[in-house]
């Protein structure tokens, strides 16, 4: 009567190409020929891990499509808009990306004010001026929302205030950066010395000599590429409440620093960090919103920052359920650690992480993602190919090996943004 | 183009199948015509509701999830005020579980009142966190009631209030399942590593023995022409006003549907539009301001939304926006030709995910006409400059028009 189960097996990562441009700038690349498509991202190492000042990685991204010596901001939205092009260009912690999504019959169309765009922008005041006013009323409603500050304030426990990844954004901070500061930024960070090319689409040699023509010489760089700080965590693990006298629901964030990919530990925590609150059917979401209906949605997660990983488990509950919530969470940890994990509940995780692979390396956008964070982060196709090997040889003994060494709710930083009672 | 090939069911059930050999796994999409506009207006919230109870088990099924999960699946769902859509996607090997736990909880869905009592609990903390513990959260839940006065569309999909919700019973729940969850009202689409003659087989073999439970005929109060200029006026806790402008406009299936999508587009799509430009970047009126269609099978809602810069009167923001609406009939070529472009871009990368292709096949398949798939490009492409000015012209009228003014409490700060 039920159809039988073929559980799928290992794939090989699929081959990414590699080229280079005349000015040694690396550009990876995979090409589906049969789509009309093409995803062209920068990625520079110049995410707030970087800046000297708050705002100064997310504004150098964020406005380098604003303004070049001749054409204002409208010139050039107006003028990829009208090719039907559509571009993005942000910060996060450690990386600054500036993306273009083409269409391939216009991409030649595109291509020069693209190239204008990365070498030459010229951060107008008037753009800034505007652009900082915006992100401080939008920076007042996110202060609104629980979400949020939950978020941001669980970073900055973990890492102080004088570290990159915990620094927290204030209202002052939007009158103390200056266009110097965009300038600087820019030309310490947004050169061809530290810039990796990933494209994906319809990638034929044309686009390969297109980038280069564009990207491959005369990009001239001023300055020193400036080297890295080291920082040091400054973790405050306790429990914080922040208050919200109209809350509804209360916003939970527990966790704490822990081993970064390198380790050898890191994918089995990845294995017991899916059973505990990494899917649909973890422990956490059984429990906490299937049978006590305390939450739309409870999940635990790792982030693996370049420099720094952390796990984190989040939700957000009821008002007069906080306590019991937080309780219940501490229930699914220990309970992880006290007893063994069943081979039934092994083998459905087992078989639900295989098609997670199966899908994050599904079409050319996908495939390229997944090999963006293994060049990143200095990995090679066997980063990937080893995943199978580690779900098939993972057993109740290690689940609780790695639970009882990576989850000490003695050492776990715990922050309610709303109400505890 | 996307290619598919259609088939029948005796009970109704339609089944489309879009083969694609460049991938190793499978979309399979399952549309069931019902959304919040079919449910009663003393019972608002039922249809979202019960897309969650679909998941609580069935005769054969007791753990709907884990049965997907262990065949290396992923599954949601979705429901708006038309439709409810379930998917799942898996590698092609096991696509048979997918016809096995779609075709059980078709026919026998076990909803225990447990399940109800649950799903109750977990439907009341999303309307808490999504809807009324978030900033200007509620604010489509205060304007649908202003835009339709007897129309079904005038309450949102979670629900009118909380108390629906919690007043919720088992039969009711029986009820709408016998009513709704039927093979006439459904369509099935699958995309991916698949052949279609081996899906037809599969479909017969676990559809085709499903009987309807129930008989649904939709017919839904007409929503009567508005002649007045209509205002409502709210204070909450956020830090900036806020405004929402809205004006009744046709169905999807509506001849103006094209031209007036095309038309929020040159108001708000991307930094160079319209909007943007005059009254974000040059005149500083707004913060934020986006101009979009609700898109619904029934008449819509062409919406202006937007976050106002501390300073600024509502009633001037109000202004603005009216003399934007009205200088529409300067539109130029380029403008057209601009967003035509963004539109046809985004469709071709709409394309590229299997799970995409299946949800619009499906959705196509329910407009009455399935090819319409591989015609929109062609279709916005035959929008002309005066059919813009046209449909501006009759849209914009100030007795047409529908203004949320939501303001900030914290006026001073």
């Amino acid at each position: 009567m039920i159809p039988e189960i073929k559980v799928p097996s290992a794939i090989a990562l699929q081959k990414i190409n590699t080229f280079q441009l005349s000015n040694g700038i690396p550009l990876y690349y995979i090409n589906s020929s049969h789509l009309e498509v093409i995803e062209i991202q920068f990625v520079f190492d110049a995410g707030a891990w970087f800046q000297k000042k708050a705002l100064q990685a997310r504004l150098s991204a964020g406005l380098i499509f604003d303004g070049l010596n001749n054409k204002s901001s409208k010139e050039i939205s107006e003028f990829f808009d009208y090719y039907g092009t559509f571009f993005s260009a942000q910060a996060d912690k450690d990386y600054a990306t500036v993306t273009l999504y083409a269409t391939v019959d216009k991409l030649k169309e595109v291509m020069l004010l693209f190239e204008e765009v990365i070498k030459a922008p010229v951060y107008p005041q008037s753009e800034i001026d505007k652009a900082l006013k915006q992100l401080k009323q939008e920076h007042q409603v996110n202060l609104e929302k629980n979400a949020y500050l939950a978020r941001v304030n669980f970073q900055n426990r973990l890492f102080g205030n004088d570290h990159p990844y915990g620094k927290m954004l204030s209202v002052n901070d939007f009158e103390k950066i200056s266009r110097e500061d965009l300038l600087s930024y820019y030309n310490n960070f947004f050169r061809p010395d530290n810039c990796k090319l990933f494209i994906s689409g319809k990638v034929d040699d044309s686009v390969l000599n297109l980038m280069n023509n564009h990207f491959g010489t005369n990009w001239d760089v001023k300055g020193n590429l400036m080297k890295e700080t080291k920082y040091e965590v400054n973790s405050e693990v306790s429990s914080c409440y922040i208050e919200k006298s109209e809350a509804l629901q209360s916003a939970i964030r527990i966790g704490g620093v822990t081993i970064d990919r390198n380790h050898e530990d890191f994918n089995n925590l990845q294995i017991v960090n899916t059973i505990l609150g990494g899917y649909f059917g973890s422990r956490l979401m059984k429990n906490i919103r299937e049978d006590k209906g305390y939450t739309y949605g409870i999940g635990s997660g790792l982030v693996a920052l370049k420099n720094a990983s952390y796990f984190t488990i989040n939700t957000e509950v009821k008002a007069s359920v906080t306590q019991q919530a937080i309780d219940e969470i501490y229930k699914e940890i220990d309970l992880l650690k006290a007893e063994y994990v069943s081979e039934k509940e092994i083998n459905l995780v087992r078989n639900y992480l295989i098609g997670e692979l199966y899908r994050s390396v599904d079409g050319p956008f996908n495939l390229m993602e997944k090999w963006k964070g293994l060049i990143l982060n200095g990995f090679d196709h066997q980063k990937f190919d080893k995943l199978f090997k580690v779900l098939n040889d993972i057993t109740p003994e290690i689940i609780k090996e790695i639970s009882n060494r990576y989850y000490d709710t003695n050492n776990m930083l715990e922050l309610i943004v709303g109400k505890n009672k | 183009m996307i290619e598919f090939k259609t088939y029948k069911l005796t009970n109704g059930l339609r089944v489309i199948v879009d083969e694609d050999d460049t991938t190793p796994l499978v979309a399979f999409n399952l549309l069931y015509d019902v959304g919040a506009r079919d449910e009663n207006e003393n019972q608002t919230g039922f249809a979202h509701l019960f897309e969650h109870l679909m998941f609580s088990g069935s005769k054969n099924v007791s753990q709907f999830d884990e049965v997907v999960q262990l065949a290396g699946g992923n599954n949601n769902a979705f429901t708006s005020n038309d439709i409810t859509n379930y998917y799942i996607t898996l590698p092609a090997q096991n696509i048979e579980t997918a016809f096995f736990v779609d075709s059980d909880r078709m026919n026998s869905l076990d909803v225990s009142s447990k399940s109800i009592d649950v799903q109750r609990n977990v439907v009341i903390e999303e309307f808490n966190q999504r809807y009324l513990n978030q900033p200007y959260g509620d604010a489509m839940l205060l304007f649908r009631p202003l835009v339709y006065k007897s129309h079904p569309y005038s309450w949102a999909t979670i629900g009118k209030e909380v108390s629906h919700i919690e007043n919720a019973t088992h039969e009711d729940v029986v009820r709408f399942y016998k009513k709704h969850y039927n093979p006439e009202n459904a369509i099935l689409t699958i995309s991916g590593n698949v052949k279609a003659e081996e899906m037809f087989m599969l479909a017969e073999k676990w559809f085709g023995s499903i009987k309807s439970k129930g008989n649904y005929k939709r017919k839904l109060p007409v929503e009567p022409e508005q002649n007045e200029y209509r205002k409502l006026e709210v204070e909450k806790n956020v830090p900036v006003d806020a405004i929402y402008m809205g004006f009744v406009m046709c169905g999807r299936t509506g001849n103006d549907y094209y031209a007036i999508d095309l038309l929020s587009d040159i108001l708000s799509r991307g930094d160079s539009s319209r909007l943007h430009q005059h009254l974000v970047k040059d005149r500083e009126i707004f913060s934020s301001i986006n101009a979009y269609i609700t898109g619904s099978l029934d008449k819509g809602i062409f919406i202006i939304s937007g976050k106002l810069m501390k300073g600024v009167s509502l009633e001037v923001a109000e202004q603005h926006v009216f003399e934007e609406l009205k200088s529409i009939e300067n539109v130029t070529e380029n403008e057209l030709v601009k967003v035509k472009n963004k539109s046809i871009s985004s469709h071709k990368f709409g394309e590229v995910s299997n799970l995409n292709r299946a949800m619009n096949l499906s959705y196509y398949q329910l407009l009455g006409d399935i090819n319409l798939v591989n015609r929109q490009n062609e279709l916005y492409d035959s929008v002309s400059l005066s059919d813009i000015n046209r449909v501006a012209k009759s849209l914009f009228k100030k007795e047409k028009a529908n203004v949320l003014y939501y303001r900030s409490k914290n006026t001073n700060v």
